[in-house]
């Protein structure tokens, strides 16, 4: 049996009969991971520096390919100019960063400013409104942007290429009649696999909410371990290489901040509400790494750090399972070279960001707008919290990768982005599990993806899932 | 492998008569029969049960997964799901292709929800966690438990290097990483040796060796480089029994060392006394001492107050005698010299030590008075700012801050020297006790440890 749009199955019901003993067991097949996170890891933890350094570093790294891109749309005659040696009434190149300017958009420096009296800003899911401009950014001046570059699908901190002209009657703006971004990078060639390899994305455990699906989380944890299924499922499901969590596996519960604002009186004896849930965490993914390849990802509320790149969760937390050096505690963004494929992606904070501060809607559509602008997480350091970086921004598309995931999404949806080089991208959002028990299944050798779907319906259990859409 | 005969007696007692949710994980890890073969076990049970007997008094719930058929926006999942008997039906026909379908599980009274099947399987996996796969179906090779040494590695290991690549370094760090280990075990065995009750003078030969051994493994001071050289028996006797903890016995071995170093000046006599008595508990304890650390920490621990006090001492010394600065300095570096004869003669027994001390303690301090050993009296010389008031050449009356050396005898140091003894010692009890009553009460202890003969005298002043 394959998972594909046709699955084969000769006897379903091979179960349903006498037991015979004559079991045979599959080997899981082989998983070559290279892991690709350590330009996510953080050397140092010097936050003594400002962000404009990662600005500078970003703007300068990218400039580069910009150029190229805009000579190859435009024409390699056109003139690219910087801020300072703009003419007036001269269609030009100009490349810079986007900044977005948004009224709603909080300001710790107005919640603290006295004068003003202001109450603190409600919680809207969007912070975008009709009067938002956009400015472009050199590395010495700025210029407002109006005309063909839409405000409301922008946001800050990407770097444009743009084409127009600052009329002599409208100084101080730029009218943009076109635009580019980065050119996606090459891709290396798809390899090609003889043989039917699956990737298992799922996130949004959430263990700990009042949510949590438990007996779901295991049916999922006992399929890929061929505990469930019929023979030939199983076959099928040890051809599952690796596993990855794309964080949240702990619940916003679990988080108890409230613990910093009470008095330590009432406190004193509570314990965390992850140290519950990180064991439990530990009771799955020792089941599952005593069987796959698994990669934990850490998220928004897990005990991490919270600001970008997340570093990998200790291994120490998780006692049962790191026995198992089958057991990959990595970096949010996470990286890696599986089986010749390149897989990249992130637990959905930067798309969650870009979702707050613009008017896409669509998760699978942030996702592909970063493919396409070039970078992961462009609202970084603006709105999204980042390490201040100094002479790098990994957070930059570097190389094309084969897959691009995003944990923690609504949910289940996946398509193929196509580069203008003939690069193939598989952009996928993995739902979460707590939500919608769905996980995602990928086939390395053609790079399709399913929805796996799990469920049970016993006495007064009637799972409402959300049907999984997939946009082609 | 046939299938025992008895399983469905087995399944019958637990379902009827311990009411019991049978899952077929739980049934395979009871039986110890593989995953598939547990299922079907279930079934048979159930056919049984349901054919022959018609008591049927048993509900089951199942297992299907399949391709779903296209949804509102076309879209095919793989569904799995548990469900009860009676829903079987309907469920298959809702899937295009059903790819799966087995007992999950049998049970005596309906379930209210799926709590109750997974806790069954919970509580069982929970007996044994790194057995959970073992009768599943899919085996990985590459999964298998690391040993303690390499989780011990993994621990020992500075950077966080959670990559497949993991296995290349820590084989590399491994003999590195023994080497530390090793020097500790290295520590271990030369206590032994002590225990086994063999002559102090044979584990003082070995200390060295082992000594130096540590001492390259730990950050050593130049004083305790030189004390090392030194090294006095008794030193070395302390050091074995701090070595053969980890490093912060090491640690505590070298305040003997500093306190012999710097103790030389200030009072070689109070040391040398020390010494015996020293001495003596440690050949009494050695051969009681068993290679049990419960003894040897509590050793340290007895130890520790003498050092404490005697540091206590030294550093009021250093800080009373500021013109003795330069006679320090000088007693200092004369130090090395003169220990080192006694270093080379380690070998000879303990109680010709204090008689070889003295020649080498009148040597060294020129200050004496010439109060032999058994004294603890000594001039201290001090030099003191002093309101100095003339008449000068105009007739005008001056007064001048001079500096002024003034000797006094070391019975009134001890005073400001006990103040400090207390004051350790009252923070550390934490209890209350007005603050008066404890210092009256710490200078009898404290007196009594101190070889110095003081005079009644000071029990009265300053009170």
């Amino acid at each position: 049996m394959e998972y594909c749009t046709k699955p084969i199955t000769s006897n379903p019901d091979a179960l349903l009969s006498e037991p015979v003993g004559d079991d045979n067991t599959f080997k899981r097949i082989s998983c070559k991971i290279k892991h690709c996170c350590d330009k996510f890891r953080l050397k140092d933890r010097n936050f003594q520096r400002q962000y404009a350094h990662l600005y500078s570093e970003r703007l300068i790294t990218m400039r580069t390919c910009l150029e190229s891109a805009a000579k190859q749309k435009w024409g390699s005659d056109i003139v690219i100019r910087k801020l300072h040696e703009l003419n007036s009434d001269e269609t030009c190149v100009v490349i810079g960063t986007l900044f977005k300017h948004m009224e709603l958009q909080p300001s710790i420096l107005r919640e603290i400013s006295d004068e003003h009296g202001l109450l603190p800003q409600p919680l809207t899911s969007k912070y975008t409104s009709s009067e938002d401009k956009l400015i472009l950014e050199d590395e010495l001046q700025r210029i407002t942007l109006v005309g063909e570059l839409q405000v409301q699908t922008s946001v800050t901190g990407v770097i444009v290429a743009v084409h127009g002209v600052e009329p002599e009657d409208d100084k101080g703006k730029f009218h943009v009649k076109d635009y580019c971004f980065q050119q996606l990078p090459a891709q290396d060639p798809l390899p090609s696999l003889e043989q039917d390899r699956y990737l298992v994305f799922v996130s949004g455990l959430e263990i700990g909410s009042k949510c949590e699906q438990q007996f779901n989380l295991q049916l999922f944890v006992d399929m890929v371990t061929g505990q469930l299924g019929c023979p030939e499922q199983q076959a099928a499901n040890a051809n599952i290489a690796a596993v990855i969590v794309a964080g949240n596996s702990l619940s916003k519960d679990t988080q108890t901040k409230d613990t910093l604002t009470k008095a330590k009186y009432l406190t004193k004896n509570t314990v965390a509400g992850s140290v519950e849930a990180m064991k439990s965490l530990d009771d799955y993914l020792v089941q599952l790494a005593a069987c796959t390849d698994v990669v934990v990802l850490p998220g928004e509320f897990d005990p991490c750090n919270y600001t970008l790149p997340q570093q990998p969760l200790h291994r120490c937390m998780f006692p049962q399972a790191a026995r198992y050096p089958t057991l990959h505690c990595a970096t949010n963004p996470y990286e890696a070279v599986i089986e010749g494929i390149r897989v990249l992606g992130t637990s959905g904070q930067p798309v969650q960001d870009i979702y707050r501060y613009s008017s896409l809607e669509d998760g699978l559509q942030i996702l592909d707008k970063t493919l396409e602008w070039g970078h992961l997480a462009p609202t970084a350091p603006d709105t999204l919290g980042c390490y201040p970086y100094y002479d790098e921004d990994p957070f930059i598309l570097k190389e094309c990768p084969h897959i691009l995931f995003s944990g923690n999404q609504n949910k289940f949806q996946h398509k193929t982005h196509k580069g203008s080089d003939g690069q193939r991208v598989l952009v996928l959002s993995v739902p979460r599990f707590c939500q919608t028990g769905t996980a995602a299944l990928v086939n390395l050798r053609t790079l399709e993806s399913f929805p796996m779907v799990f469920q049970s319906e016993i006495g007064s259990d009637t799972m409402e899932v959300d049907s999984p859409v997939a946009e082609k | 492998m046939t299938v025992d005969s008895l399983f469905l007696e087995n399944i019958e007692e637990f379902v009827n008569d311990e009411n019991k949710i049978v899952t077929y994980k739980w049934l395979s890890q009871t039986l110890n029969v593989n995953c598939n073969t547990a299922k079907q076990m279930l079934f048979k049970y159930i056919d049984t049960v349901r054919n022959d007997k018609n008591k049927d008094d048993i509900s089951a719930t199942y297992f299907i997964s399949g391709l779903s058929k296209p949804d509102i926006d076309g879209v095919q999942a793989f569904k799995s799901a548990v469900i009860p008997e009676e829903k079987l039906g309907s469920y298959k026909d809702s899937y295009m292709v059903v790819t799966s379908c087995h007992v999950y599980s049998v049970q005596k009274s309906t379930l209210k929800d799926s709590n109750a099947l997974y806790m069954t399987d919970f509580e069982k996996f929970k007996e044994n966690v790194f057995n959970s796969n073992k009768y599943s179906s899919i085996q990985c090779e590459r999964a298998e438990l690391r040993s303690r040494e390499e989780m011990e590695m993994l621990t020992m290991k500075m950077v966080p290097a959670a990559d497949t690549e993991k296995a290349a370094p820590s084989a590399v760090s491994k003999p590195v990483q023994k080497a530390m280990p090793k020097s500790a075990i290295a520590s271990m065995f030369a206590k032994t040796e002590n225990s086994k009750g063999g002559p102090v003078k044979e584990t003082a030969k070995s200390e060295p060796a082992k000594a130096a051994k540590i001492e390259d493994a730990k950050p050593a001071k130049t004083e305790t480089a030189k004390s090392a050289k030194t090294g006095p028996a008794k030193a070395d006797g302390k050091k074995t029994e701090a070595a053969s903890k980890k490093s912060d016995g090491g640690m505590k071995s070298f305040f003997p060392k500093q306190q012999t170093e710097s103790s030389k000046p200030a009072s070689v006599t109070t040391k040398k006394d020390e010494k015996p008595k020293e001495v003596k508990k440690e050949i009494q304890k050695s051969p009681e001492k068993p290679a049990s650390k419960k003894t040897a920490r509590k050793e340290d621990s007895d130890d520790e107050p003498i050092f404490i006090s005697k540091r206590r001492k030294t550093d009021q010394d250093l800080f009373a005698s500021d013109s003795g600065e330069g006679e320090e300095m000088e007693e200092e570096s004369e130090c090395p010299l003169p220990p080192s004869p006694p270093g080379a003669k380690e070998a000879s027994p303990e109680p010709e030590e204090p008689v070889k001390k003295s020649p080498t303690k009148q040597q060294v301090s020129k200050v004496d008075t010439g109060k032999t050993s058994g004294t603890g009296s000594r001039r201290i010389r001090k030099r003191k700012q002093v309101n100095k008031t003339y008449m000068d050449k105009d007739g005008f009356m001056v007064t001048e801050k001079v500096w002024e050396s003034e000797s006094t005898d070391a019975s009134e140091s001890e005073e400001p020297v006990k103040k400090d003894v207390k004051k350790p010692a009252v923070k550390s009890p934490a209890k209350g006790g007005g603050k008066k009553a404890s210092p009256k009460k710490k200078p009898s202890p404290s007196k009594t440890n101190s070889a110095k003969q003081t005079s009644l005298t000071a029990f009265f002043k300053k009170s």
